[in-house]
């Protein structure tokens, strides 16, 4: 009887020891901006994250994002042979649609923060996100230059994402032609590769607002929107939640006056919760990241709880993050429907330097 | 009472000495562990002496770009848009910039720039570091440049004359061109062995020698502290950055010493001492467990040897078993040849037991000759005493009345006395005959049968039955002094017959067997005696050196029979008899040869 009960202790001592020592390895992008210093602004938000949880039973696993489209699933499936099975994925549209059959047969989940490609919506799989697609972002887009007034409008699209850039024109083409308001005409630029003399005359004409549909933070887009403002100073120049970056603001000069940014989140001085992440942010790595690590925290957050509430696998993390009807974050509740999208309310910020996001 | 912990001296030997390896493993590792430590500090403060001639350079390189910037400036605003800005290779682009930093005209423009004309720099993260200052140049921190998002350092400086057209001042903005620190970096780090890093004070690395690339260095906790600070994982390698702050740049130059070789280093000397430590430790095992064979084995069995011997010394001297002497320990190698001083001991032991046991013998001898000689003095002076008693009384009765006179009887009873001090007398001869006893093959047999004979008489006179057995056989040889064991048979045949005289003529008996037997160690012959007497009256395994069971018995003939039988190398066996009753005295010899049943 004594020894039954040593056993039974003995197990119960032993299922909490393998409990605790549970590791949950999160891959965490670190965005490779072409022809620019890498910013770690997601490596950062995880640390921070870690450090003001040192309870957490989540360990990182730094995950490089490459320019080569082919390159991300072979990254992701490198990982899981590693026995990486969460992924906290920074990657945008045009790597991440790619990467989606790394996620089809629950050995691997990941929560995605940046890429809204339609053709990511819809699967009932192991890919979750945190950000609205593309149609609901350029559909909001769409209502805002609805909004505006004038009739000629200039888009200039990034052929560098084209994971992105398609399906958003398309979506943003639909939803104008609705209305048929807008003159549009469209120029296609490698904003990568932008050269102001030699794409100079992409930008010149009448027009009453202008669009440059580009993202993934590329700091150039600052010159590109410096360049429209001198050619068109007062034109309204929209630009997408994927530009919401403090360096870009620097780069454009007095462009910001007529810059309108797409946003999921108000600005710091609008969100105090926001601010004060900010403020700890810059306090411990001395600079202000971009928008898009308030949704790594977020990621973060809901994935430690799911961890915390004992699931360990993916198909665990899963049925905890569809069972919940809405996920508590530090900058307001996430909901995922059945495939694991979210939807999202737009609001368009007119920054200041240095107030992004 | 206080009681003393004790130990075995090799077991006490082997903890000191693997204390000592231990200690000494210790020793080795803290003095390693303080080398290493020193050299180590010798390693880092030779990458702070590198990230200062870093430093250095650059400080040269943005005065001199500073210097020929000042120099450009003050040429007329014409020449400025010849070939002499192209000829600068110190700046990759310069521009003339106005007041509110926009760009009035490039004068030189690295490939991809992204600044063109117009371009404001106001909002950016240089703008801080440009002024309106007359005659005042200012260097920007290094950040990425707005032309191609590279590392840059932007030089600033007014121009002397001014600017034709509307009188305002311009300025010569310049961007140095970090190609040349980017090959001083390479350069300088492929000599050092150390990696070479620019980080602005946010973590951003600005520049970095090649092949390292790191986006970024969490320097943080090194905000306070400059020098050598907690090791960074940088590309699955450790490294030990060692800062120094260039506040001209708002940059810090960071040196990073690989953690690898410092650890194997450490790994190496860690190794060092724990095999030392490890083999002093087997070398002391070694040893011991080799010094518990040779050495302690033999001290051990020396000391089981004296345990031995006490052990011996306190039982009766009788019953003691011949000495051996110190075990050579041949058989299981603990023989301690090899050492002197177990040699010494040996010898020593071996000579001491001898000595002892020849003394023994000596004072066993002594003793059993005084206590014989005692007792037959005292034997000698009972029948002396009453032939004394008798004499007197014949004399007085003679001298006073002859007629009532029991002459016979009285003269019968003197001759019985006399014959007692006779038998005492062959006693003694017979003891002081025991001293020296000849051995020779004896046919049991025969003595036996001469015993029963000499006691013929005396038993038929006394009306007692013998009956004998076993003396039909001729091959029951032992190694005898014949005369001793027959007076020994005698002595038992004749207490039988004392044993039984009280007992109706009817029922005295005697009974006298000779067997043969083979016990584990040898062939033995055992003659048992038995009778219908009252048996022993003492405990028979009482093995006192004198008791007679007869009211006036002096308990020395069972000693003589005792003696003989330790001289035949045999025992004696007291008991009672479950045939007839009263005692039984089996005496046990070796036989000289095997005999068959």
């Amino acid at each position: 009887m004594l020894g039954l009960a040593g056993l039974l202790l003995g197990l119960i001592v032993w299922q909490g020891l393998r409990r605790s020592a549970v590791v949950v390895a999160v891959g965490v992008d670190l965005p490779l901006v072409p022809g620019a210093a890498i910013n770690p602004s997601d490596r950062h938000t995880a640390d921070l994250y870690l450090e003001e949880h040192p309870r957490s039973r989540l360990r990182l696993v730094n995950h490089f994002n490459d320019e080569v489209a082919a390159s991300g699933p072979a990254s992701i499936a490198k990982l899981k042979r590693q026995g990486v099975r969460f992924f906290i994925t920074t990657q945008s549209s045009t790597l991440a649609v790619p990467s989606l059959r790394e996620f089809a047969d629950g050995s691997a989940l990941a929560i995605n923060v940046s890429a809204v490609s339609n053709r990511l919506s819809g699967h009932d799989d192991f890919f979750f996100r945190v950000v609205p697609d593309v149609t609901q972002e350029q559909q909001a887009i769409a209502r805002r230059l609805d909004g505006l007034p004038g009739r000629r409008l200039l888009v200039l699209q990034d052929i560098s994402n084209p994971g992105y850039t398609e399906p958003a024109f398309a979506v943003l083409q639909a939803e104008l032609s609705r209305s048929g308001r807008w003159q549009m005409v469209k120029h296609r630029l490698s904003v990568p590769d932008f050269d102001p003399r030699r794409d100079q005359h992409l930008l010149t004409g009448r027009y009453d607002a202008v669009y440059l549909l580009a993202g993934t933070f590329l700091p150039m887009i600052g010159n590109v929107a410096q360049l429209l403002y001198t050619q068109h100073p007062n034109v309204p120049i929209l630009l997408t939640p994927w530009a919401n970056s403090p360096a870009i603001l620097e780069s454009a000069g007095p462009a910001v006056r007529s810059i309108q940014i797409a946003s999921n989140f108000r600005t710091r001085e609008q969100d105090l919760r926001i601010d004060r992440y900010l403020r700890r942010f810059e306090r411990r790595f001395g600079y202000t990241p971009y928008a898009m690590a308030l949704r790594t925290r977020q990621a973060f957050e809901i994935l430690d709880a799911a961890v915390r509430s004992g699931a360990t696998t993916p198909m665990e993390v899963k049925r905890y993050l569809l069972r919940q009807p809405q996920h508590s974050t530090s900058f307001g509740v996430v909901r995922f429907d059945a495939d694991g999208d979210v939807a999202g309310a737009y609001q368009f910020l007119k920054p200041r330097w240095q107030t992004l996001p | 009472m206080k009681s003393v912990r004790t130990s075995s001296f090799w077991r006490t030997s082997l903890n000191a000495e693997l204390l000592a390896a231990v200690l000494a493993g210790g020793v080795l590792l803290g003095g390693s562990w303080i080398a290493l430590s020193r050299l180590q500090q010798s390693y880092v403060q030779l990458a702070q002496a590198d990230a200062e001639r870093v430093n250095l350079y650059l400080r040269e390189h943005l005065a001199a770009g500073s210097v020929q910037l000042q120099q450009l400036a003050e040429l007329p605003v014409e020449q400025l848009q010849g070939s002499a800005p192209r000829l600068l290779q110190v700046f990759s682009d310069l521009y003339l910039v106005d007041a509110q930093h926009q760009v009035r005209r490039i004068l030189k423009s690295a490939s991809g720039s992204r600044v063109f004309m117009g371009f404001s720099f106001a909002g950016s993260r240089i703008e801080p570091y440009l002024h309106s200052g007359k005659g005042v140049g200012s260097t920007s921190h290094i950040s990425r440049g707005l032309e191609d998002e590279r590392a840059s350092i932007y030089i600033q400086h007014p121009l002397v004359l001014p600017a034709a057209a509307d009188g305002r001042p311009l300025f010569l903005l310049g961007r140095l061109n970090l190609s040349y620190i980017q090959g001083f970096l390479n350069q300088f780090s492929r000599f050092s062995g150390n990696p070479v890093l620019l980080v602005t004070r946010d973590g951003f690395v600005m520049l970095s020698s090649q092949p390292l690339q790191v986006p970024a260095v969490d320097l943080s906790f090194a905000a306070s502290a400059p020098g050598p600070v907690r090791p960074l994982t940088l590309e699955g390698q450790q490294w030990l950055p060692v800062v120094s702050r260039n506040s001209a740049l708002g940059a810090s130059i960071v040196t990073l010493v690989p953690l690898d070789r410092l650890f194997q280093q450490q790994q190496l000397v860690l190794l060092l001492a724990a095999t030392v430590a490890l083999l002093m430790a087997v070398v002391f095992v070694v040893k011991t467990l080799r010094m518990r064979q040779q050495l302690f084995g033999p001290i051990s069995s020396f000391i089981n040897q004296l345990v031995e011997l006490e052990m011996q010394y306190r039982r009766p001297a009788t019953s003691r078993v011949p000495l051996t002497l110190l075990d050579d320990g041949a058989e299981t190698g603990a023989s301690g040849a090899n050492f002197l001083e177990i040699q010494q001991i040996r010898s020593s032991f071996t000579a001491l037991m001898q000595v002892i046991h020849q003394r023994d013998l000596i004072l066993q001898q002594q003793l059993r000759t005084s206590l014989t000689a005692a007792t037959i003095a005292h034997e000698i002076n009972q029948p002396l005493a009453t032939i004394h008693l008798l004499c007197q009384l014949a004399q007085d009765q003679l001298g006073r009345d002859a007629s009532g006179l029991d002459i016979p009887d009285l003269i019968s009873k003197l001759d019985h006395q006399s014959q007692e001090v006779n038998r005492v007398i062959e006693r003694m001869r017979m003891l002081l005959r025991n001293v020296k006893t000849e051995l020779h093959p004896t046919d049991i047999t025969s003595v036996v049968s001469s015993a029963c004979l000499y006691l013929k008489a005396q038993l038929q006179s006394h009306q007692v039955q013998l009956c004998c057995s076993g003396l039909d056989r001729d091959d029951l040889m032992v190694e005898a002094d014949a005369g001793q064991l027959q007076m020994a048979i005698t002595n038992l045949l004749r207490n039988a017959s004392d044993a039984v005289s009280h007992q109706p003529p009817e029922r005295r008996l005697v009974a006298l067997s000779l067997l043969p037997s083979v016990s584990s160690s040898a062939a033995e012959v055992i003659l048992r005696i038995e009778d219908s007497g009252p048996g022993f009256r003492f405990d028979p395994s009482d093995d006192t050196l004198f008791h007679s069971s007869k009211a006036a018995g002096t308990g020395l003939g069972l000693f003589v029979v005792r003696t003989t039988l330790a001289n035949h190398q045999g025992s004696l066996e007291l008991g009672r008899s479950s045939r007839l009753g009263g005692a039984q005295v089996s005496l046990v010899l070796p036989l000289l040869s095997p005999s068959p049943a």
